[in-house]
């Protein structure tokens, strides 16, 4: 018999709370995909039709509450009206929004992965481009609203900003103050740490000397190979003030074409 | 951009710990050089140093510290010079809440964005409030000021006395600092319960007279923990107004009010508004004195509200005896009996000046204020402790003459001049 996609999405929704009420009654551990099917009231063949593991039901819960929250974030009304600081903070908001009635489960579940990290690189990598995924081009628009200057790679810098959601999110998980409202406050006050370094230019700036740094090192790396290998860069790179090598095997200029 | 706050209660343990070596390593070094070299200079510029070093870590943790350091410099006549000095240096700033936490406070609240609930709602603040920012919003009809209170603020509030507490309490005058900060502790979480401030709000318009002073309503639907919405009084705010140029007249009638307020909430009703800033007055076009902010409310007992009453009388017939007999029973306990007797009775004089004059015009007693400021610091020092009582009451008395003399007002503690009282 063949089922609609809309009864599809509702197994996948019943699995998927099955699964949060199960790890956060008896524990990541102590969950096993035949417990989901009978506590679901599915059969096992049906579950695999979803899932292959229950690893898999895990990082599916953290794409549905991204893809929930992204949906969310871009149907703003006044998120025109947000300046940047703005919009990130409302985005992880947003996130932390579907998050909050699932925090024992969170708990059991950020516990799971802190113990091999390593093993969900890819699932990992998988998350974080989904959580990018509504920020594409933000620092660009912030950047042509004079905003904040753009970084030389904004894509590294967004992918800076998915290990810092990351922390937060990890913050908010363990955080017991009352609404955790502490949260709230770190958020509010490393974005703006995190905007006003996007504002200042610093990554630019830092970069320039990372620039020089190299540069400045590569070409002295460039003058002791010259020192080392006579001749072997050819006559441009050696060409300078160079130190005189020991052994030095003078090349016959030969005029270039066309030359008298 | 300026340095990160220092954040969770370790690193601004560390911060405080820190300053309390600092301070301490002084102490001793001060009591070394003194001990070697009795020319070693005074215990004033040691204090200055303190105080100092003190305010450093005040401006470091900022938030609510700064705050904290703001009600104790509005508490200056009660602390040692030095400290008041540097204290006063305090510039708070609340955190402002951008867009994003403005929604997430109502989402918090009331389910939904305040776009929702208001149209239109401007999510550039037009005030600052205390520990959060008053926004202006429409709705049905009726333009409201809707409070916003910045999350957390509470918890930190609370950590940040802690940690200030044990930074004050080792210094030379940390006791009477600590009770100091204490009540600056309730304050602060008087001022953080919006519930209680609604309740207050409707309780001051219910005895008010409407004709006289206007209280804002609250529009309980939108009201909550973080959140007061409130009908906007047009109005103006006292330096907006004086530069209207009113009239001598319009002054001293709402000079009158002011002093009024204050004798009102003392010794009639026991329930006193007891943050004198400017920025919670309105001068509304029609006469009328509007009354915002009602965080910071001092309730009396009735038993002190009568006996406060017949107190101003004895101050007036500048009967000091009785005066302290009133003093002592309500807690105070001198520390020299005889020298304390002169400064009090300084106080006494200084106190009764306006009662003891049919009209007190502000104009013609420039230094009425800055007297007072030295003569309650003299009186503290014959104090053991703070009461806390009287704290709010003199400090409440002052900022209202404060005021009185921004305005150049001119003012009656006698019967029949009254508008509020009597």
């Amino acid at each position: 018999m063949k089922i609609s996609q809309q009864e599809k999405n509702a197994v996948r929704d019943r699995i998927l709370q099955t699964f949060v009420e199960l790890v956060r009654t008896k524990g990541y551990g102590k969950t096993n995909l035949n417990q989901i099917a009978k506590e679901a009231g599915i059969g096992i063949s049906t579950i695999y039709n979803y899932f292959k593991s229950k690893e898999q039901i895990l990082f599916a819960y953290f794409e549905q509450a991204l893809a929930q929250a992204g949906a969310e974030y871009k149907a703003t009304p006044t998120l025109n009206d947000f300046h940047l600081q703005e919009k990130l903070q409302l985005y992880i908001d947003l996130i932390l929004e579907r998050y909050e009635a699932d925090r024992e489960f969170l708990l059991e579940a950020y516990g799971r992965i802190e113990l091999t990290p390593f093993s969900f690189m890819g699932e990992i990598r998988r998350l974080k481009d989904l959580f990018l995924e509504p920020l594409q081009g933000l620092l660009e628009e912030a950047s042509s609203k004079g905003e904040i200057t753009l970084p030389p790679f904004p894509r590294f810098t967004q992918g800076l900003l998915a290990d810092y959601f990351a922390g937060i999110a990890y913050h908010w998980v363990h955080d017991t103050s009352v609404g955790q409202s502490k949260t709230t406050q770190l958020t509010d006050i490393s974005l703006n740490l995190v905007t006003a370094v996007l504002q200042s230019g610093m990554i630019n700036k830092a970069l320039d000397v990372v620039h020089f740094l190299a540069r400045s090192h590569f070409s002295h790396l460039v003058q002791g190979l010259e020192h080392w290998f006579p001749g072997r860069l050819g006559p441009e790179e050696a060409a300078g003030d160079n130190p005189q090598p020991r052994k030095t095997k003078q090349r016959k200029a030969t005029p270039a074409k066309g030359q008298a | 951009m300026s340095k990160g706050v220092p954040q969770g209660r370790l690193t601004r343990s560390a911060k405080v710990g820190k300053t309390l070596l600092q301070m301490g390593a002084g102490e001793i070094g001060y009591q070394v050089r003194r001990a070697v070299n009795p020319q070693t200079g005074g215990l004033s510029d040691h204090r200055q140093l303190q105080a100092e070093q003190l305010f450093r870590t005040l401006a470091e943790l900022r938030g609510t510290a700064l705050k904290a350091a703001q009600f104790l410099a509005q508490e200056g006549e009660f602390l040692p010079e030095p400290f008041a000095q540097v204290l006063a240096q305090a510039n708070h700033q609340v955190p402002a809440l951008n867009r994003a936490l403005v929604r997430k406070v109502f989402f918090g609240e009331f389910g939904q964005a305040p776009e929702a609930c208001f149209d239109p709602f401007s999510p550039t603040p037009f005030a600052a409030a205390s520990l959060g920012q008053v926004h202006e919003a429409r709705r049905q009809g009726q333009t409201w000021a809707v409070k916003i209170q910045y999350p957390g603020i509470a918890d930190t509030v609370t950590d940040d006395l802690l940690l200030l507490k044990g930074l004050v309490g080792r210094l030379p005058e940390g006791k009477r600092m600590t009770q100091a900060l204490s009540e600056v502790q309730a304050r602060f979480v008087e001022e953080t319960d919006y519930v209680k401030e609604v309740a207050e709000m409707q309780a001051f318009a219910q005895v008010l007279p409407p004709e006289l002073v206007v209280v804002p309503q609250p529009l309980p639907e939108f009201c909550g923990a973080r959140v007061i919405t409130a009908t906007k009084l047009a109005g103006l705010h006292l330096h907006d107004w004086l530069a209207t140029r009113p009239s001598q007249a319009q002054r001293n009638r709402m000079g009158q009010l002011l002093l009024d307020l204050w004798e009102y909430g003392v010794t009639r009703w026991g329930r006193l508004h007891a943050d004198p800033n400017p920025g919670n007055y309105l001068f509304l076009p029609d006469g009328r004195l509007g009354l915002l902010d009602f965080g910071c409310i001092k309730t009396l007992t009735p038993a002190f509200s009568q006996g406060y009453r017949e107190f101003l009388q004895d101050i007036a017939d500048l009967n000091a005896e009785k005066v302290r007999a009133f003093t002592k029973a309500h807690g105070a306990t001198f520390y020299d009996e005889e020298e304390s007797r002169e400064v009090h009775l300084e106080m006494v004089r200084w106190f009764a000046l306006p009662m003891r004059e049919t009209t007190f015009d502000l104009a013609l007693h420039p230094t009425y204020v800055r007297d007072g400021l030295k003569v309650l610091h003299r009186m503290s020092h014959c104090f053991d402790g703070i009461i806390t009582d009287f704290l709010f009451i003199d400090r409440t008395w002052l900022g209202v003459f404060r005021i009185l003399e921004q305005m150049q007002a001119c003012v009656s503690l006698r019967p029949g001049r009254k508008l509020l009282v009597d």
